[in-house]
């Protein structure tokens, strides 16, 4: 049986970079790497995931807006987006599967492992996958369609538990 | 021999056998001695068992009852449980006594293409044909209450997908999964093996259908997923696959779902799909106890059945010889061996020689029937007419490839006289097809790797069977579903309907459920005969998916009820249903509509909304518009490409509004663009055209500008919006920020009961009005705190319905209606708004003479119902009754400050026409109503109200 526990995203910052080369300084100002694609890292601030070409998610409460944006100057711009989007954490050994039955998503690959990043389409809504480990996956789904989601996930056998 | 593992009950029209776990409906019918199971589509003919797949085109029952009732399944395709209930279709009263039969008596009167001789005038009595056609020729019915079984969906991605578990299939999986592949093995039947499952052959010193099943354990051991029951249904681009994966049988209720729809992503495709069987061109072949000699091998080899007791089998080459040995080998006589051949030789008729009667040069004429069923038949052999007394005739007239994934993936054919056919030309998406499905019938050719014995010699290339020159008079089938016989494709062609196209159409040839696997290419060789061309030149007919069919709910999956489509939801969703809201879907999304009081109709309750607005203070909900934020140091280039109005002396903490225009110069959005800072902006859309507008942006950053320094981030959900409208809001809001509010599009930050807020002053209601953005997780508390204070100073909440009803009145278009598509700027009276100097995207195209000249433009007017009735949206508006339509009604609303109506409309050089009476008409409404034309705004048309 996998679980599902819902609960808001926490604190969530956009980083946009304008430019390839600007990765390097702009992890050099930012104080922490910058993964590559479909790539997340865990410090102890928070998380970064690469959720587009040029744009990370900064997750977690340990990461200034205004001083990362301070840093990065030119290069690049934070933004708060915190209010549109709702954490569904998976906890169990067969969230794989159900990530499958709802989406055109390869969760079964062998490199679909802990630390990858996917923004793909569930259940009509554009999600982030964020494989924690064999064990567990984080969803961000944005808050508007979770209602439906949940209700189709629950539907598919996830039982949803309080966060 | 077969060795059975108990009994399984069934019914079949009512009346209960027994059959054996592992059999095919068919096969427990056949055992049962249960000749007819079916009524023929068209002319209601007796129908028996005649293929052992799902190729079988004339075996159609329903199978289950009540809900669960499937119809159209054909016998040879769902395998016996317990308690499984079949029921024969198109008959009536009995299968029996079928009164249709009379369309058999009268079939002369009926030939192809009599709908269209007989059935025309005018369209309304296609209402009076169309009941009785439907009555006397159909298919089994539809179950009239919901199914109650569930679909799942699912995708499966793998670096080789092989389709089909026979020997070739089994062989190249397990190769590629021992090779450290990813691989997926599709097979639709319940068993691995293919034909493998009717030959009495070992492979590895194993009987094949144990060496199959072997092989499944060590595809699966080295990795790779088997898919049995499943269906492969379609090949799209890409190597995109779906398959079909039956979890019960039909009719069979079950836990979970019931068939599983498999998305297939994959790297390779091997098709090892097999060949269909043809049958043999002669009269009364349709008879129950005429089958295809594999079907009949099928029988005797895999389900231990025989199909009659005096067999003749008829073939046109090698392969049905095995049947002979089948069948005898389990105790039917065999009466002789017809081979249409001059000189048949080779060890497997040297073998048949030794044991049974084996004519050279002959074929079937005619069946003879007797009892709805097979009592013997008439052959040519050697030029000379005989009898022979028989109640099962095996036929064979060669095998064609199974080649509809291969068609469907664009893949090309080769044509071989050899076998009268098509094999799989060049692959054209990295997809190969293998064993028979190539023309590779040996055994140890396909596994040669293994240790192969038939006892019958090596399998050989399948040559057609002879052309039917209507030798004698009768019927001889071709389509066996739809009822096509050589008659009526001579008949076409003597219409002219040569083309093969032409030909399908006009005589329903392979439009049946069974999309004419076993007869296409049959009737093709028929009509290039009739034609006297190749049957290259002939042509064929396309292959589309889905190669079986497939349930709608299977293609629905779990988006059937309350997930049919999804719904947006907003922030404060739960707030508004306290609040007693109607909800209305606006797009994905769903909107408070209004929130009655007691005894109030939902146009009392919006009408008195709106009136509360103009009165003192309203809240409406406007989370779902979009909202971008446009950051970075070419931000400014990005917005003004996108947007059309002025902007670059816009100071921080200012807006205004804005247009966002297509490339064509038509409106594709509008909304309001604020500057947040010097390099970050922040642009609001309409709710619908959001999505829109995030490609747009992404599209002209990304696309015309080439990655600018500026980033675009939808925060269209992280901003909750509350509207904060009427002459009591300034105040109101002002109260509750603690400090002053802006001035008319200005914007502040400050604090609502503990949260963060943006506060926009922009109007959309013709009042002075505010937004405030919080973000969503936030947003209760505000809400609850401005609706509060609202309510406090007389006012409430209000929904979309009177939102409309204030910005009709102070005459704002709406994305949709009056910005439809076709709308230029000036059209919509926006004219005036734009940046003379251009640069903006649009521009050019605005540029255009048809725009830049205005004359015969459908502008945007106002119109006033002269008597003060209700006028209809979408009404046309004219001149007088029955005349060109001048224009439309894009918005209707009530009058809010007075009494009466109004609406909105694009009309013909509407903005010279001022003062005109027209007709808002709607005959389909039966609403007519003059109106007056005038300016669009109807309320404050200095903009007074905007300050305070």
């Amino acid at each position: 049986m996998t679980e599902m526990l819902v609960g808001p995203v926490g604190a969530l910052l956009s980083l946009d970079l304008w430019h390839g080369t600007d990765d390097a300084a702009a992890a050099l100002a930012a104080g922490f790497a910058l993964p590559a694609a479909g790539r997340a890292e865990t410090l102890p601030t928070g998380s970064v995931l690469r959720v587009g070409p040029r744009r990370w998610w900064l997750l977690g409460a340990g990461f200034s807006g205004d001083a990362i944006a301070q840093a990065l100057g030119d290069s690049g711009t934070v933004t708060t987006i915190a209010g549109g989007w709702v954490r569904v954490q998976l906890v169990g050994s067969t969230w794989r599967g159900l990530l499958m039955d709802c989406g055109l998503i390869d969760a079964e690959s062998p490199d679909f492992g802990p630390g990858t990043v996917a923004v793909t389409l569930l259940s009509h809504a554009r999600c982030v996958v964020h494989v924690r480990d064999a064990m567990r996956c984080d969803l961000f789904v944005p808050a508007s369609y979770a209602e439906h989601c949940l209700a189709q996930w629950r539907d598919l056998g996830w039982q949803q538990v309080a966060a | 021999m077969r060795e059975h593992a108990g009994t399984v009950p069934f019914t079949f029209d009512g009346k209960a056998y027994a059959g054996h776990p592992g059999d095919t409906l068919a096969a427990a019918l056949v055992a049962a001695g249960v000749k007819l199971v079916a009524r023929s589509f068209k002319l209601h003919r007796p129908r028996g068992i005649m293929a052992a797949g799902v190729e079988e085109a004339s075996a159609l029952v329903t199978v289950g009852y009540g809900a669960h009732a499937e119809p159209n399944v054909r016998a040879t395709d769902v395998f016996l449980y317990p308690g499984l209930v079949a029921t024969s279709q198109n008959a009536w009263p009995s299968l029996r006594h079928d009164i249709g039969a009379v369309n058999s008596l009268a079939a002369s009167l009926i030939p192809a293409g009599f709908y269209y001789k007989t059935f025309f005038g005018p369209p309304s009595r296609w209402m009076i044909y169309e009941h009785f056609i439907r009555k006397a020729a159909g298919l089994g019915q539809p179950p009239r209450v919901a199914d109650p079984d569930h679909y799942a969906h699912r995708s499966a991605f793998c670096d080789v997908l092989v389709v089909g578990g026979g020997p070739a299939g089994l062989a190249a999986a397990l190769h590629a999964a021992e090779a450290g592949k990813r691989v997926i093995l599709i097979e639709q039947d319940i068993a691995p093996g293919g034909s493998l499952l009717r030959e009495a052959v070992t492979i590895d010193g194993a009987p094949g259908d144990q060496w199959a099943q072997t092989m499944v354990a060590r595809i699966r051991a080295a990795g790779g997923r088997v898919l049995l029951r499943t269906t492969a249904a379609g090949y799209w681009d890409d190597n995109f696959l779906f398959a079909v994966e039956r979890r019960v049988e039909p009719g069979q209720p079950g836990q979970g779902p019931a068939q599983v729809l498999w998305k297939l992503r994959c790297a390779e495709v091997v098709l090892a799909t097999g060949t269909i069987e043809r049958p043999l061109v002669f009269v009364n072949n349709d008879l129950p106890g005429v089958m295809l000699a594999g079907a009949a091998r099928a029988l005797a080899l895999r389900h231990g059945v025989a199909p009659g007791r005096r067999a003749v089998i008829a073939t046109s080459h090698d392969d049905a010889y095995r049947t002979a040995f089948a069948l005898a080998d389990l105790g039917v006589e065999i009466v002789a061996i017809l081979d249409s051949r001059t000189a048949p030789a080779g060890p497997v008729i040297d073998a048949a020689r030794a044991r049974f009667a084996v004519f050279a040069d002959a074929r079937p004429l005619r069946a003879i029937r007797s009892r709805n069923a097979l009592a013997g038949l008439d052959a040519l052999v050697a030029g000379v007419r005989q009898r022979f007394d028989a109640d099962c005739l095996a036929m064979s007239g060669g095998a064609s490839p199974v080649l509809h994934l291969h068609r469907q993936a664009g893949g090309a054919l080769a044509y071989d006289a050899a076998r009268g056919g098509f094999l799989p030309g060049a692959g054209r998406q990295g997809n190969t097809t293998i064993g028979a499905a190539a023309g590779i019938h040996a055994l140890a050719s396909i596994l040669d790797q293994a240790d192969v014995v038939d006892p019958l010699g090596a399998a050989t290339a399948p040559a057609p069977g002879p052309i039917w020159r209507d030798d004698v008079p009768g019927k001889a089938f071709v389509d066996f579903q739809n009822d096509v016989t050589t008659g009526d494709l001579a008949l076409a062609q003597r219409e002219g309907y040569t083309s093969v196209e032409h030909t399908k159409r006009y005589t329903t040839l392979g439009m049946g459920t069974d999309q004419g696997k076993t007869g296409a290419m049959v009737a093709l060789a028929q009509i290039a005969d009739l034609r006297g061309v190749a049957l290259p030149e002939a042509g064929l007919t396309t292959f589309r998916p889905p190669y079986t069919p497939v349930t709608m709910g299977a293609f629905a999956g779990p988006a059937r009820g309350d997930h049919a489509a999804p719904i947006r939801r907003l922030p404060l969703a739960a707030a508004h249903d306290a609040l007693g809201a109607l909800w209305v879907p606006a797009g994905a999304w769903m909107r408070p509509r209004a929130y009655p009081e007691a005894g109030e109709s939902i146009g009392q309750a919006s009408l008195r909304e709106a009136r509360m607005v103009r009165a003192s203070v309203g809240v409406v909900d406007v989370s779902s518009l979009g909202k971008f934020e446009i950051a970075g140091p070419d931000a400014l280039a990005l917005v003004a490409a996108v947007c059309a109005t002025p902007m670059a002396k816009l100071a921080v903490g200012r807006g205004r509004y804005t247009v966002m225009l297509r490339e064509d110069g038509m409106v594709m959005d509008d909304g309001t663009l604020w500057r947040l800072a010097e390099d970050r902006w922040l642009i609001t859309s309409s709710s619908g055209g959001a999505a829109r507008m995030s490609r747009h942006m992404t599209y002209v950053a990304d696309v015309l500008l080439g990655h600018p320094r500026a980033a675009v981030v939808d925060v269209g959900e992280h901003w909750a919006g509350l509207a904060i409208a009427g002459p009591r809001s300034a105040a109101l809001l002002a109260d509750l920020i603690g400090a002053p509010v802006p001035s008319h599009m200005g914007l502040c930050h400050g604090t609502i009961a503990g949260a963060p807020v943006r506060v926009l002053a922009a109007s959309y209601s013709g009042e002075r009005a505010f937004e405030v953005h919080v973000p969503g997780h936030l947003a209760h508390a505000v809400f609850a705190a401005l609706v509060d204070a609202a309510q406090a100073a007389g006012g409430g909440v209000y929904g979309l319905d009177a939102m409309d009803h204030l910005r009709v009145e102070k005459g704002h278009v709406v994305i949709g209606a009056e910005a439809d598509g076709r709308a230029s700027p000036a059209d919509l009276g926006m004219g005036g708004m734009l940046r003379k100097a251009g640069g903006f995207i649009g521009w050019q195209g605005l540029t255009r003479p048809a725009l830049a000249d205005q004359a015969g433009r459908r502008q945007l007017v106002g119109l006033t119902s002269i008597d003060g009735a209700g006028i209809c949206e979408g009404a046309m508006l004219v001149v007088q009754q029955g005349e060109e339509p001048a224009g439309h009604v894009t918005t209707a609303a009530p009058r809010v400050a007075g009494q009466g109506a109004i609406a909105l409309g694009l009309l013909t050089d509407g903005a010279a026409r001022h003062g005109e009476v027209l007709l808002a008409w709607s005959p389909t409404r039966h609403s007519m109503v003059q109106v007056r034309v005038g300016p669009a705004v109807f309320h404050d048309p200095e903009g007074a109200l905007y300050h305070d």
